[in-house]
């Protein structure tokens, strides 16, 4: 078992790990592709013990705020909520006539749907 | 001087004074970019980018060839008959005595990662090469309405997802002006190495980790970062949400403060867009520092890095002649009647590791909509939905694929719930959290993340307490060489390796401009010397939320005092 220090093991990810990370993220990876992100996804989860060292230190601190963007917003700064009101965007067409596929429902030769093959 | 060389404000009095027309200086730059640009980049596979070729003769040669014509391949897209015929509208506009807009007919670069109506925007990716942007993103709707004449769409890292601009699908990548065998920095390196080489006058780019500072230390530029939900996100294609930044890159600090007063301000269109007040940035240009305290910080010069040979991380000093010169930036400072306050941001070391957790996961979820069902490429021939995402999605580059998988990693149960990890859960008393459902444990090391961007952000809280300003190196080094330049011409750069292809490596090279990423807070770039190559060097200035006035003024009293600017330029006649 690789260990970056005695006391903190962590599971290096193999090739299994790697595909089945591939398959929920909908990816078909070459074969000349996975030694590499092997590779550098092991690297990169070194790193990652350094939040285990930080863990530690914050914990003799008693820090355990969380904050899941830069600044706090404040009731004087915070965007209001938007009201619900539907407003449709006013360029549809474009979007439809740059969409890779759609179906064709008059003479202007553009739809109204996007086509995509059956699901399973 | 040629205008191309000029600033936004100098063109701005001469437009005023009727010294010179809209045209004369949209001209000025299309043939200043004639001359430097060199061909515009494809996503047609690039043979020297290919390790496994690195020793083939014909592939060499192509390399040395193309490496030797000292071009700066700034730009994905250029607009010139658009943006001559918008030029004419202006001085028409003008001649009539239309009143002269606050970036009036001055030409913008903007990094192709904002969406530009009706023009292709490609976050320099394949599976976004052929979309067209149905809508201007709000700040180039913004510098649009201040008048500014759109050049051309710059390159970058594919999805923003890199420091040097080399992960680009458009290859060849953008050089660095300064020595066109090194990187320009990213991942606006496109952007930034325009406004070096005189191909714009001032430029649009996004800050995630560092991608508008590092770039702009890197080419000899000014760069910001605004405070976080300054400048709304409208129509930024997205890599991580909480740490996005859109802000301007320019020649000085006055063209700086320019773009952002124009381009910031609250957007319902955003729902991290902030209702705080715009102040006027220019008014505070020009006001003494005296009876500053700017805050030293220890480990923005003693950081944690890996090594290039072990993949440890350890500590060692910033490169020596970056030291130097930020200590020349402080006497600079104590000289102007500032005084320069030693203080500790431990927190700082986390910064990557922290970035490797929450950006990944960002992004992981941002690039899930590239399946190509709406817009962009779709791979054909697929007979079901599973498999056109899938070979639609091999499109995406190393880069962002990675940093997905990384993201799918983090968050994913069956990391965690190994036997490997759980006898350190054991021994650290969380026997709980081993029975807990998968559900909760996905979120172990997100929490983990989020929890030191907090004491991150405490760091720079309990430091804006003691001081005005922090003042850092913006990298811990100058620009590295082109890994192309490394394989195919590693005689020129004296062995000196590239960098791209390890991303630990990379990514740590963001470890002094991350920190303010994570804690939101505003953050300048400006150049403060060279070192024995000849390669800039850049001081960063960090202040309190919405204290980008502070930034401003304590940076243009540095560059007034130095002027860097007039110093030295990037000699692009010669071959490298």
């Amino acid at each position: 078992m690789e260990t970056n220090r005695a006391d903190i093991p962590l599971k290096r990810i193999e090739r299994t790990d790697l595909l089945g990370l591939a398959k929920f993220a909908e990816f078909e990876l070459e074969e000349s592709q996975i030694d590499y992100f092997l590779d550098e996804l092991n690297r990169q989860r070194r790193a990652l013990l350094k939040l285990l060292e930080a863990r530690e230190l914050m914990e003799k601190e008693g820090w355990d705020q969380i904050m899941s963007h830069g600044i706090p917003y404040s009731a004087s700064n915070r965007p209001p909520l938007r009201e619900d009101i539907i407003e449709p965007f006013a360029n549809g067409s474009h979007i439809l006539e740059h969409a890779p596929l759609t179906d064709l429902v008059d003479d202007t030769g553009k739809g109204s749907y996007f086509l995509v093959p059956p699901p399973p | 001087m040629e205008l191309w060389d000029k600033t936004a404000h100098e063109l701005l009095k001469q437009l005023r004074e009727k010294e010179v027309r809209a045209t004369d200086i949209v001209a000025s730059v299309f043939e200043r970019i004639r001359e430097v640009e060199g061909k515009l980049p494809t996503t047609d596979k690039y043979l020297p980018n290919s390790p496994e070729l690195k020793d083939d003769a014909n592939v060499r040669e192509q390399a040395r060839q193309e490496l030797s014509q000292n071009k700066v391949q700034s730009y994905i897209s250029l607009r010139e008959d658009e943006a001559m015929s918008e030029a004419e509208e202006t001085d028409r506009k003008l001649e009539r005595g239309k009143p002269i807009r606050a970036l009036e007919g001055i030409p913008l670069a903007i990094k192709d990662i904002f969406c530009v109506k009706d023009t292709a925007s490609t976050a320099a990716s394949k599976i976004l090469e052929t979309f067209i942007a149905p809508y201007d993103a709000t700040s180039v709707e913004l510098l649009r309405n201040a008048g500014v004449i759109i050049v051309g769409k710059t390159n970058l890292d594919e999805f923003t997802h890199g420091s040097s601009t080399e992960s680009s699908a458009f290859q060849p990548s953008t050089r660095n002006p300064w020595d066109t065998l090194r990187v320009p920095g990213g991942s606006s390196g496109g952007s930034a190495a325009a406004v070096a080489a005189g191909e714009t006058i001032i430029a649009l780019g996004t800050d995630t980790a560092g991608s508008i500072r590092q770039p702009a230390a890197f080419c000899g530029v000014v760069g910001v970062k605004p405070t976080y939900g300054r400048v709304s996100r409208y129509g930024l294609i997205a890599f991580a949400s909480s740490l996005d930044c859109v802000g301007p890159l320019t020649k000085d600090v006055r063209d700086a403060a320019l773009m952002l007063q124009v381009m910031a301000g609250y957007d319902r269109k955003d729902g991290t867009s902030v209702t705080t007040p715009v102040p006027d940035f220019t008014r505070v240009l020009g006001k003494s520092i005296k009876g500053m305290r700017i805050g030293w910080p220890q480990q923005y010069f003693q950081i944690e890095f890996p090594n290039e040979d072990t993949g440890e991380i350890e500590f060692r000093e910033v490169e020596h002649e970056v030291y130097e010169s930020l200590q020349a930036a402080a006497n600079v400072f104590r000289d102007a009647g500032a005084e320069i306050v030693e203080l500790e941001l431990p927190f700082t070391r986390f910064g990557v590791p922290c970035y490797f957790v929450n950006s990944r996961i960002e992004t992981m979820s941002n690039l899930h909509r590239y399946d190509g069902v709406k817009y962009g490429y779709r791979a054909i021939g697929a007979s079901s939905l599973h498999e056109m995402y899938n070979k639609t999605r091999h499109s995406l580059g190393a880069q962002p694929i990675q940093r997905i998988l990384m993201g799918m990693y983090v968050t994913s149960s069956l990391y965690w719930k190994s036997d490997a990890l759980n006898p350190y859960l054991r021994s650290k008393g969380d026997e709980e959290i081993i029975h807990r459902s998968p559900k909760d444990e996905e979120y172990y090391f997100q929490k983990l993340a989020m929890q030191v961007r907090a004491r991150i952000r405490r760091d720079f809280v309990q430091a804006f307490e003691k001081v005005d300003c922090l003042m850092a190196p913006t990298a811990p080094f100058t620009a590295f060489p082109l890994q192309r330049a490394a394989m195919h011409m590693p005689e020129k750069l004296k062995g000196e390796g590239g960098v791209f292809g390890d991303t630990v490596l990379m990514q740590y090279g963001d470890c002094l401009t991350v920190p303010a990423d994570h804690a939101g807070i505003p953050a300048i770039s400006v150049p403060c010397g060279f070192d024995s190559k000849g390669l800039p060097v850049g001081l960063q200035i960090l202040c309190r939320d919405w204290d980008e006035e502070t930034m401003f003024r304590v940076a243009y009293a540095y560059e007034q005092a130095t002027n860097w600017r007039t110093q030295r330029r990037p000699n692009l006649s010669s071959p490298a």
